[in-house]
């Protein structure tokens, strides 16, 4: 590790030792052993990055000298893969202090949870909150503590898509119900709430609820109410369990700050009421599932969009709700909604789609965005759309469907939700990209992926071990691999890559390239575009690409007439690709008064060619007339002969 | 119309003429100066014997020997004019074997040459038409390797 190559370090600093994994340390995330450069004896942690799965930027970016009790992100950047199989990202953090606290589970007295876990935990989310992030892995294997009695530090939350790796105990039901993809930053009350469950398993020093899978832990939780669904199981005293039952409580806004968590005593006395919910006393039976109350009727309604779309246009659900429930006001309000949308024909296919999710919004307003079964926040629609793309399948018609017909929008104003879904940055290249997609274009939903991921690699066919980010990044790659490039460069894969992370200009061009059917427009299209984005993200010379670039233009080259003219051409793109630059190569061929001239010289050529063949047959035929021609002539010139000798006699004998 | 057919007729038309001027003078000489008429006859006999059974155009052999013929009978002629009385003592200076061998011998050459210069000219004609043909090849098979033109369309 030490004989690093300067080119292989993160931020020029950071060697990550491929070969030397920390299964521990990453909390889920691969993790491997990084040398610091610049403090030898200071180690750090490399977490790898899945190329299925966006790190996150916006704590990357914010984050960049250590925090205490906090894997700090310091850099991150590429390095050799493990395994020598190509090339990885990495987040390079601080190092954890010790194990995980799920190494060795044991019962935390009350003075240890506050003065170990929870103080220094929301000092931590304090510092994150005015930073404008969050944390969103908080779990016991992602906790770490270097020895009894020394304070916790929270592992690292920047490799991995938010709460990704979170098991459903540690996330609030409305979290833990969305795609695990899906969950998007959220706010720091989910850090809160994450923060109190741990209170709660390391006072109780096991996992309650242990035996439940995933969907009876929700539904356990929308039943009862977290607190009172893990309290069951736990023993604790009465001040965690206060502190807890707020740091649980369901209603986000209900939770106290972090801020408020560094005084225990202050965050214990407040008590935020909320309205008890109203609960049936008789069940509504959605197939095998008995909903009490409007919370597990929104969590049944998307875990059975067949039924619950039956019940639903059948009036049963408003039955009940009216009936059962009792609540004449939400009876009505899914009334209208029902309404509303069996009554629009523009929703197509769409309807029993959009008639559940604005049903389930209507039913519980806290509720994430739920379409065809699938549960998300509308911030988490990137690393969505990245899974989408990986897997391919449903989830991916899932997200094209979402994005191409605006349901986040949809789903956001007609909820009039605070601006969660601002999420979405709609930047001008996310919009554009979208506008794409909306307009049916090839590889829209691949281009969507690269905006709205601009770390992670490009997933062309030929980039299965190398992590193309950037446009200099592919140029380097094209320029390495050229000598195996396929005819066509520009596939679909690289098209969308490039319009998504190259400016406006750059986009245009790709789509116009799409376009293109011919073999020859697409061509000249497709060494345009490389020319320019060599010209502008990597004017260095690339003379591999450039040879390659000369077999593509051979044919342009042959569709020149004039054969020396043809040769050389190509001997001088032959030299002129030694030097590596495609805008000289294509300088050469890109000549309009030369191709000109050459159609005239052909056709002049042509034209000559004709003349002599006509003269040539005519030579074949023409011994017969030349012999009549000679004998004429022969006799004319024997009698021209005498005649002057006649002459001559004549003037001598007059003239003597 | 063709440069031959003019030639032709030209042919036939100072055929005609000669043929005319020939009967002219011979009848003019004939009714004038019979002692000489006889033997000039003599010496021009193969002329127009040949003028008689020429089938080339305009009589062209024919009017060659007539020519050279004339060419070589014109002094003897001249001086059987002043010397000579009588149709006796013109054929005796006329008539003699060495003149008439002399200008038959010119009849024959005049033959001769009608029919070598053709040959000479047909060889001439083909060395020249050869070397254009060469000429020709070599400026198409470079205009073809040059241009293309013997690729297959398309």
């Amino acid at each position: 590790m030490a004989d690093e190559p300067a080119n292989t370090l993160i931020a020029g600093r950071f060697a990550v030792d491929a070969s030397h994994p920390l299964p521990e340390a990453g909390g889920g995330v691969p993790a491997f052993l990084a040398a610091d450069r610049q403090s030898v004896a200071v180690k750090r942690v490399a977490l790898a990055v899945s190329r299925d799965a966006p790190p996150r930027i916006k704590p990357l970016l914010a984050l960049t000298e250590p925090i205490d009790n906090l894997m700090t992100p310091l850099a991150h950047g590429m390095a050799p893969a493990p395994g020598s199989r190509g090339e990885g990202y990495y987040v390079i953090c601080t190092s954890p202090p010790g194990p995980p606290l799920s190494e060795t589970l044991t019962a935390w007295p009350e003075s240890a949870l506050l003065d170990l876990v929870l103080r220094p935990v929301a000092r931590v989310l304090d510092g994150l909150q005015r930073s404008g992030l969050t944390h969103r892995a908080i779990r016991l294997n992602n906790v770490f503590q270097a020895a009894v009695g020394q304070p916790v530090t929270l592992g690292a939350a920047w490799a991995a898509p938010p709460a990704m790796h979170q098991p459903a105990l540690f996330e609030s039901p409305y979290q833990a119900m969305c795609h695990p993809t899906g969950r998007g930053d959220g706010s720091i009350a989910e850090d809160v709430y994450s923060l109190g469950v741990l209170l709660v398993v390391l006072s109780a020093g096991r996992i309650p609820l242990a035996n439940l899978d995933e969907t009876a832990l929700i539904r356990w939780k929308l039943d009862l109410g977290s607190f009172t669904a893990l309290a069951r199981e736990s023993s604790m005293s009465g001040f965690i369990a206060d502190l807890a039952r707020g740091m649980l409580a369901d209603d986000p806004e209900h939770r106290p700050p972090p801020s408020l968590l560094l005084d225990p005593a202050n965050a214990r006395a407040r008590r935020v009421a909320a309205r008890p919910a109203r609960r049936s006393q008789r069940p509504l039976m959605l197939g095998d599932q008995a909903v009490y109350d409007a919370r597990t009727l929104g969590y049944a309604l998307l875990k059975d969009e067949k039924r619950a779309v039956q019940a639903l246009r059948a009036g049963t659900v408003t039955h009940w709700l009216r009936r059962g429930m009792g609540d004449a006001g939400l009876a009505a309000a899914v009334e209208e909604v029902v309404r509303n949308q069996l009554t629009d024909p523009e929703l197509g296919l769409r309807t029993d789609a959009i008639l559940l999710m604005h049903a389930i919004s209507t039913i519980n307003p806290r509720m994430p965005l739920c379409w065809r079964g699938v549960a998300l926040w509308p911030d988490g629609v990137a690393a969505l759309v990245a899974e989408a793309t990986a897997t391919q399948g449903p989830l991916a018609a899932l997200a094209e469907e979402l994005l191409v017909n605006d349901i986040v929008q949809d789903w956001t104003l007609s909820e009039h939700r605070a601006s969660r879904a601002e999420v979405v940055a709609m930047s001008f290249e996310v919009s554009s990209a979208l506008q794409y997609l909306q307009s049916g274009g090839v590889g829209a939903l691949l281009r969507i992926f690269y905006t709205l991921n601009p770390l992670l690699p490009c997933r062309g066919a030929r980039m299965a071990t190398a992590w193309v980010v950037t446009l200099t990044d592919l140029m380097r790659f094209l320029e390495q691999t050229a000598e195996a490039a396929p005819a066509r460069l520009v596939d679909v894969e690289l098209s969308a890559f490039i319009a998504a992370r190259a400016d406006r200009r750059t986009e245009m061009q790709v789509n116009a390239l799409l376009t293109k059917t011919g073999s020859a427009a697409f061509r000249d299209r497709e060494l345009a575009l490389l020319k320019d984005l060599q010209g502008r993200y990597f004017p260095h010379p690339m003379p591999g690409l450039a040879k390659w670039a000369v077999t593509r233009l051979q044919p342009a080259v042959e569709q020149w007439r004039n054969r020396p003219r043809r040769a050389a051409m190509m001997a001088q793109l032959e030299a002129l690709a030694r030097e590596g630059y495609l805008g000289r190569l294509l300088a050469v061929v890109d000549d309009p008064a030369g191709r000109a001239a050459d159609r005239l010289g052909a056709e002049q050529a042509t034209m000559e060619h004709a003349a002599i063949d006509a003269e040539l047959a005519a030579i074949a035929v023409s011994d017969t007339p030349r012999l009549a021609e000679a004998e004429h002539l022969g006799q004319a010139l024997a009698g021209a002969i005498g005649l002057v000798a006649l002459i001559m006699a004549a003037l001598r004998v007059l003239m003597p | 119309m063709s440069a031959g057919g003019i030639g032709g007729r030209l042919g036939h038309a100072t055929g005609a003429l000669i043929v005319l001027l020939l009967g002219v003078i011979g009848g003019g000489l004939i009714a004038l100066a019979p002692d000489i008429a006889v033997p000039s006859g003599i010496l021009l006999a193969p002329g127009l014997v040949a003028f008689l059974f020429d089938s080339s155009s305009g009589r062209a052999i024919a009017r060659a020997m007539l020519l050279f013929q004339a060419a070589a009978a014109l002094r003897p002629l001249q001086e059987a004019w002043f010397r000579c009385e009588g149709l006796r003592a013109c054929m005796d200076i006329l008539a003699q074997p060495r003149q008439i061998l002399t200008v038959w011998t010119m009849a024959a050459l005049a033959w001769l040459l009608t029919q070598i210069l053709p040959i000479g000219l047909k060889l001439l004609s083909d060395y020249r038409i050869r070397m254009r043909r060469i000429a020709l090849e070599a400026r198409r098979e470079k205009l073809a390797t040059e241009w293309g033109l013997d690729e297959a369309p398309g």
